[in-house]
């Protein structure tokens, strides 16, 4: 069948997300009336539904192979999210949960996929008690002296929650970028031509690298020495891409205040697959707690007792109050803007 | 017998959890191409499924042993569909209820071959160009969104569009091909 086909446009448009009431409405009457028209309408959804199987099996592939970095490609710029998963685990974990000590069950479920999974982030704790959240493949080299505190980011992106040391301010460099820091949290991303800086909490300073000599500059001349930058205070919520080719180091910063949605989309990197086998409920809601601006609060302490066995992101709260709801009869009730209390029911 | 079988209480699973994950498991590859069919994005079906599944487990003691288990999770993974529209207000986007009957009972008699169209699927992935795999890929990645790929590889959001669509149909015409030169 041609892609003119006016079935076969109907459908590509359908499970494009682009069709048109009234194409939908003509799409409906073809498939009452027609079984060949269903089994192509089955066709395509099976093919797309194989083919996001196929990108989903490969994107993790490639992220153990670190080959996202090795080869230029399309994707190569592509950012590894530990989120993009394959399809199954993100809807299959809940079976685990709902029926709370199921490892051999999850094991047979999550065997299917057989895959290596995507590096995931990784915490390293600094000499100083400074926190850092490495995404992925990221790189870092710290160098602390007396006087100061300095950490270069080689390759990725990292998140800094900075021990307070006034005496020793702490400086984060990413290609000729340095932000500088005394008590404070922020996010850098180094990319291929721009290094991305989000403040989380308190404020930095950013001093942008040098730019390059003005277009034009006559070769006989003596070099000029490259024009220092001016520094950029960048407070909480305030983003700024700096541009780091040659090329581009003269434009000014792209500075911007984030909501906390947007903050929350930029660090969801952050966020990992969280596996808890027979693990107290205590013990899984004081790590859910530590990674969310919402917090789970156990109204009944016997609560925090019960085992419970489940595969879930880190930031699907929601989620795993739901299955709570669901799987184990518990009744959650929001208190003020962030806090679920969990307690047993009446 | 209560909807749904008691919570396993920290000893394991209980054999009814484990019958159902097993025929779960068996059946999810036609069950999400069934609710794929039905629903315009894939951020749709991945919520569609993970209510199926949950509603399907909590129903799972009405289930008869010995029936169609595709048939009676894809009734449910039907209605949740169209709850899923409806409560987000995209009514007119729900199909006739002749055509989610007819392709919920289709879906429920065909013939597995998931397997074998996986097959043919990766062989004539292979015939592509290495451009071509990667603008799929870009494509399907969980969580992908037309306007961002379609700026990440240099098209407008139309042409990126078009592109896709010629690959899928060309994809469609070398599976059959494999199939019908290979039949499961």
């Amino acid at each position: 069948m041609s892609p003119a086909d006016p079935l076969e446009r109907l459908i590509a448009d359908w499970l494009g997300n682009t069709i048109s009431p009234e194409d939908f409405r003509i799409l409906d009457a073809r498939l009452r009336a027609d079984p060949a028209a269903r089994a192509t309408l089955r066709r395509a959804a099976h093919l797309d539904s194989a083919l996001r199987d196929w990108a989903a099996r490969q994107e993790i592939s490639a992220a153990w192979a670190g080959a996202d970095s090795a080869k230029p490609s399309l994707a190569s710029d592509r950012p590894l999210t530990p989120t993009a998963s394959s399809p199954f685990r993100r809807w299959l974990w809940p079976l685990a949960a709902a029926a709370a000590v199921a490892l051999s069950v999850a094991t047979y479920h999550f065997g299917a996929l057989s895959a290596p999974q995507p590096p995931t982030p990784s915490t390293r704790v600094l000499a100083d008690g400074t926190v850092v959240e490495l995404n992925g493949a990221a790189v870092i080299a710290a160098d602390f002296s007396a006087t100061e505190r300095r950490v270069r980011l080689e390759r990725g992106e990292a998140h800094f929650t900075v021990t307070k040391d006034a005496a020793r301010p702490f400086t984060v460099t990413a290609a000729g970028v340095s932000v500088r820091a005394v008590g404070t949290a922020f996010n850098v991303r180094l990319a291929d031509a721009a290094v991305e800086v989000l403040v989380t909490e308190g404020q930095v300073r950013l001093q942008p690298p040098p730019a390059a000599a003005a277009p034009g500059h006559s070769p006989s001349a003596p070099p000029a020495q490259p024009a220092a930058a001016p520094e950029l205070m960048l407070a909480a919520r305030q983003r700024a891409i700096v541009a780091t080719t040659p090329a581009t180091a003269a434009v000014a910063p792209d500075v911007a205040t984030f909501t906390p949605s947007e903050i929350a989309r930029v660090l969801a990197w952050q966020h990992r697959l969280l596996n808890f086998t027979a693990t107290p409920l205590g013990e899984v809601v004081a790590a859910l707690n530590r990674r969310n601006a919402t917090q789970l609060v156990l109204a009944d302490p016997e609560l925090a007792a019960l085992r419970v066995s489940a595969s879930l992101r880190s930031d699907n709260i929601h989620g795993f109050v739901k299955l709570l709801e669901t799987g184990f009869a518990m009744r959650a009730e929001p208190r003020g803007d962030a806090e679920i209390v969990l307690s047993r029911p009446p | 017998m209560p909807d749904h079988p008691e919570p396993p209480a920290g000893s394991g699973p209980t054999p009814a959890y484990e019958e159902f994950v097993r025929l779960f498991v068996a059946h999810e590859g036609r069950l999400r191409a069934f609710v794929r069919a039905l629903l315009p994005t894939w951020a749709d079906v991945d919520e569609v499924m993970q209510e199926t599944s949950l509603v399907a487990w909590r129903k799972f003691a009405r289930f008869e042993r010995g029936t169609n288990f595709l048939a009676w999770v894809a009734t449910i993974a039907r209605f949740e569909a169209l709850d899923h529209l409806r409560r987000r207000g995209r009514e007119q986007l729900i199909f006739s209820d002749a055509v989610a009957d007819l392709m919920a009972a289709e879906a429920a008699q065909e013939a597995d071959t998931l397997e074998h169209q996986r097959r043919a699927l990766d062989h004539c992935l292979a015939k592509l160009g290495e451009a071509q795999r990667e603008l799929l890929l870009l494509s399907y990645q969980p969580g992908a969104r037309l306007h961002e790929v379609a700026a990440r590889t240099g098209r407008t959001v139309q042409g990126h569009y078009k592109a896709v669509q010629r690959l899928r149909a060309r994809l469609l015409d070398c599976i059959e091909g494999e199939l019908k030169r290979d039949p499961a």
